[in-house]
């Protein structure tokens, strides 16, 4: 604080600072705020999503147990052999109050499936129905995994726009504030100074012109005398001094 | 590279099938993006394998048993990344327990909390 | 056909037991080793797999599941399985010829699958033992065959010398070997290509669809009551694997016109009541409407058609096939002097560990409205017993 210099310009530049950081705050808030919303309603979605998932993988965990009931044991017959991934995800990017998010898209690459005739000689209706039942679930769980990302990303953000928002808040704007006062304070005290060193000198110059009217009054009459009153001056001079100093000093507080 | 990325499983026999059979598989000679977890498969094996996954740059997505990422839980908690980005989901012998997701934690103290 | 014809009949009434009285009073014996209605309905109450277990040891599993630690459908499973395996290697080995033979054509179905396993794991490099591990416990083959699997390469050239010197000796070599001269045939290329090229699944019905007549030729040779019972058994299985086959490649790459008569012709068995005039017509299906104008010219499927065909959700064509399937089974079981009935134990077990497996499920997944869709074995309460208490 005490490294800027109170000068009129400082005080010029600082409120340009503090309008700016109040500008700033405001819109970080309203920032806060749209991710706020934003974020609550990822937050029902996840709930709400995470929730159904669990009644919808337990349907495609029972089709699973319907179609080894049907087709024997055919799961190790899945992971068995090359394959390629027929479902891919892709991933984009959404925009919210400024925070990019990323979105997973569902993504079929065109390769072709693997064990289609899974269950040929018996229970491959069934073994269709496990595929299609997890691919639900699937696609259920690459936009939770949006959602998820999203929440995570919102979540951080959030939290440093809030600590932006607090900062301005609780440290920056009373800085700034801190360094106006302390800068018109300065400014006042030097106002101050000022105008008791030109009541100073003002009064000096009274002093000076009545002394020189006494003196040329004396000079007169000494001239009408002829004596020499010089040395009795100086003290007459400091009472008075002091005099006026407290008086003037008492009037200019109350402004 | 091709377009899009992985969706890695990690997970007991029916879910590893069960989202094979949907189409997720993918086994070069490199390895595979998917490990059956049983009952003998030790602990460090599916350490190894998370570990690989969540620092491949073809995946996308991590699906997880919450009964295996609970026993890896230790590794999970260190991991920050949103990309690959892991997703505990239900097994067939494991209901889903909303209470030892992460994720839901934050959100539950969201909606609870009301911020 | 591949194998040889039995050097002996199974006998008639008045020689059956000569050679074979024992097994079959073995078999017979372990009728009463099913689970009763009661063990059913005790079993459909459970809440929890512990309960589950413990009223399994109420029963003859109790042995088996005594010694796994947590109890899971998937562990059930294997110790039934196992227990299943230990009884027949018993019945196996009390057994002279031809009955041998023919308890050794039971376990052929289980070996083509194991086959295929090891031989699509070993393809796409996955560690052989692994594999071993997974197989079918009934269609092990010999002892130094199993030992000598692991030792190939994962590479092309160990992968040749694993079909050449080992797999083409085992007793489903044979079909192997024929499924191969068939498709090159069809394609050029070695076996790699073919296997790499051809679903594993339909290599598999293939095999199947060659064992199933290779099956049925040696029960003919047999003669006497078994050709009877078991070649019936074996037609009617036939004739569920070519409507399967039919009903399950709509919508995948095998029916498509080129394929139809291709490819998904070659797996229609060529031996069933549907052969050759349901076969021929089969073969020109492209739709369900299709196959069910095919099939309402055989009485026999027709109603099992209309079980698929009215859509009813609560019962699939599997369901009827299981349920046809275990009638037969039971009354194969129940007649004696022939070798059916030790087919028909070994398939009514599989369906008991499948409905232990079923309910087990149901109730670790709390799908209790589900959990009495299964087909008891020896139920009073079947549809075809309804009533009747013996």
């Amino acid at each position: 604080m005490s490294e800027v210099p109170p000068t009129r310009m400082n005080q010029q530049i600082f409120k340009a600072k503090k309008k700016a950081a109040e500008g700033g705050h405001k819109l970080l808030k309203k920032k806060a705020d749209a991710l706020k919303v934003k974020f609550r309603d990822y937050a029902k979605s996840i709930a709400e999503t995470k929730s159904s998932m669990a009644t919808d993988a337990a349907s495609a965990f029972f089709s699973m147990t319907q179609a080894e009931y049907a087709a024997g044991n055919f799961k190790r017959k899945v992971a068995e052999g090359g394959m390629t991934a027929r479902v891919r995800v892709g991933a984009g990017v959404d925009n919210v109050a400024g925070v990019k998010l990323p979105v997973f898209t569902k993504y079929e690459t065109g390769a072709t499936a693997e064990n289609q005739s899974l269950g040929l000689v018996g229970g491959g209706k069934k073994i269709l129905a496990v595929r299609e039942k997890f691919t639900v679930v699937l696609e259920m769980l690459i936009k939770l995994a949006s959602l998820q990302t999203s929440f995570q990303t919102l979540d951080e953000a959030l939290k440093v726009t809030n600590r932006r928002v607090n900062a301005l808040e609780n440290v920056t704007i009373p800085r700034i504030e801190g360094v106006l006062d302390y800068i018109s304070r300065e400014l006042d005290e030097l106002e101050r100074e000022d105008f008791t060193r030109l009541k100073l000198v003002q009064g000096k110059k009274q002093e000076e012109a009545k002394e020189e009217e006494k003196a040329k009054a004396i000079a007169a009459k000494l001239a009408a005398e002829s004596g020499k009153p010089v040395l009795a001056r100086g003290k007459e001079n400091d009472e008075d001094i002091t005099a006026q100093y407290d008086a003037d000093d008492d009037a200019d507080v109350v402004f | 590279m091709e377009v899009g990325k992985l969706i890695a499983v990690i997970g007991d026999e029916d879910t590893v099938t069960g989202f094979l059979l949907a189409g997720v598989g993918h086994r070069t000679a490199d390895g595979s993006n998917f490990l059956i977890v049983k009952q003998d498969t030790k602990l460090q094996q599916v350490e190894e394998a998370f570990q690989n996954f969540s620092v491949r740059d073809d995946v996308g997505i991590i699906l997880i048993n919450q009964h295996v990422a609970n026993d890896i839980r230790h590794i999970l908690k260190d991991y920050h990344e949103t990309i690959p980005t892991v997703l505990e989901i239900p097994s067939k012998e494991h209901p889903y327990d909303p209470e030892q997701d992460y994720i839901m934690q934050r959100v539950n103290m969201f909606l609870g909390g009301g911020m | 056909m591949v194998t040889p014809s039995p050097k002996a009949s199974a006998g008639d009434i008045a020689t059956f037991n000569v050679l074979h009285g024992f097994p079959e009073a073995l078999v017979r014996g372990m009728r009463s080793s099913f689970l009763s209605d009661a063990d059913y309905h005790h079993l459909t109450q459970c809440e929890t797999l512990d309960d589950v277990r413990l009223n399994l040891t109420e029963s003859d599993y109790s042995d088996a599941l005594a010694d796994s630690a947590t109890m899971t459908p998937a562990s059930l499973q294997k110790a039934a399985i196992e227990k299943l395996v230990t009884e027949f290697q018993y019945l196996r080995s009390q057994s002279v010829e031809p009955l041998s033979t023919f308890l050794d054509f039971i376990t052929f179905e289980y070996m083509i699958e194991n086959v295929m396993l090891l031989l699509k794991g070993a393809l796409s490099g996955r560690d052989i033992n692994e594999l071993i591990e997974q197989c079918h416990p009934l269609g092990m083959f010999k002892e130094s065959t199993m030992r000598s699997i692991p030792t190939f390469e994962n590479s092309s050239r160990g992968y040749a010398d694993l079909y050449q010197t080992v797999l083409v000796d085992t007793p489903v070599g044979p079909y192997f070997a024929m499924f191969l001269q068939e498709s090159s045939e069809h394609r050029d290329g070695d076996s790699r290509n073919v296997l790499e090229e051809v679903e594993i699944e339909i290599i598999k019905s293939s095999l199947i669809k060659y064992w199933l007549e290779d099956f049925y030729q040696f029960a003919m040779k047999i003669g006497g009551d078994t050709s009877q019972i078991m070649g019936e058994l074996l037609k009617v299985r036939a004739d569920t694997n070519a409507i399967n086959i039919t009903l399950n490649s709509f919508g995948t790459p095998l029916n498509e016109p080129s394929m139809r008569s291709s490819d998904r012709k070659r797996l229609y068995p060529s031996v069933g009541h549907l052969y050759p005039a349901g076969t021929t017509m089969l073969i020109d299906v492209q739709d369900e409407d299709e196959l069910g104008r095919v099939l309402e010219l055989f009485p026999q499927y027709s109603a099992i058609w209309s079980i698929h065909a009215s859509g009813n959700g609560d019962k699939s064509i599997d369901d009827a096939f299981y349920e046809r399937d275990v009638q037969q089974l039971e009354l194969a079981f129940e007649s004696q002097f022939h070798y059916a009935v030790f087919y028909a134990y070994v398939k009514l077990k599989e369906q008991e560990i499948r409905n232990m497996v079923w309910v087990s499920e149901c109730i670790l997944q709390q799908q209790k409205d589900e959990i009495n869709k299964f087909v008891p074995v020896f139920s009073y309460h079947s549809p075809w017993r309804d009533g009747k208490k013996r």
